[in-house]
């Protein structure tokens, strides 16, 4: 496959790591912490493990990287909802202006 | 600009980002008020470290390495789970 389509897709997830990194280093909560380290960092790495089958055109690497992006969806969200019930369950202070908390 | 000049620059930008995202991981590791702040910072550098694994693949041409990513995407989940359990474990201990 040309590498002019595989060079943007590739700097595109990289810059959502760093964006779901930038995030943790700046983010005041758990929460919104959990948030943007899950949602950005797996769309980064959908994007550059699909950069990284197109790189390679081959039936193993394409159907590895399928099953690799299968496991981040069975597995990030299933992680971060972890660590966000037991920080509640251990009472994480929440940012100043949190609304509401369905769970108290 | 030729096709492969075009590729190596993107790579070039690639190592880049995920260098600064490993140094705001560290920062992040020494900054975080609590613990959950510091598993929650863990779990994004095991997925920081999957991308560098698939940029190693490309840049060496090695397509063994993504067997590898496969067995982190897994484990990484684990630890983080263990993690949870322990944080949850710990609160009822104090209670």
């Amino acid at each position: 496959m040309s590498l002019f389509l595989v060079g943007p897709v590739l700097v595109l997830g990289g810059l959502l790591v760093f964006l779901a990194a930038l995030g943790v280093y700046r983010m005041p909560d758990v929460y919104t912490k959990c948030h943007t380290s899950s949602k950005a960092s797996t769309l980064g790495k959908i994007l550059v493990f699909s950069a990284l089958g197109m790189y390679f055109f081959s039936w193993d690497t394409a159907i590895k990287s399928v099953l690799i992006v299968i496991f981040f969806f069975f597995t990030v969200p299933v992680g971060t909802h972890l660590i966000a019930r037991a920080s509640h369950k251990a009472g994480a202070t929440k940012y100043k202006t949190t609304l509401f908390d369905d769970m108290e | 600009m030729s096709e492969a000049l075009f590729f190596e620059i993107c790579l070039k930008i690639f190592m880049g980002f995920m260098s600064a995202s490993i140094i705001l991981i560290f920062l992040s590791l020494i900054k975080g008020p609590n613990l959950e702040d510091r598993v929650v910072a863990i779990d994004l550098f095991s997925s920081v470290v999957l991308s560098s694994i698939a940029l190693y693949a490309i840049y060496g041409n090695h397509p063994h390495y993504l067997s590898a990513a496969m067995v982190l995407a897994l484990f990484a989940f684990l630890g983080t789970g263990i993690f949870a359990r322990f944080i949850e474990k710990e609160n009822e201990v104090k209670s």
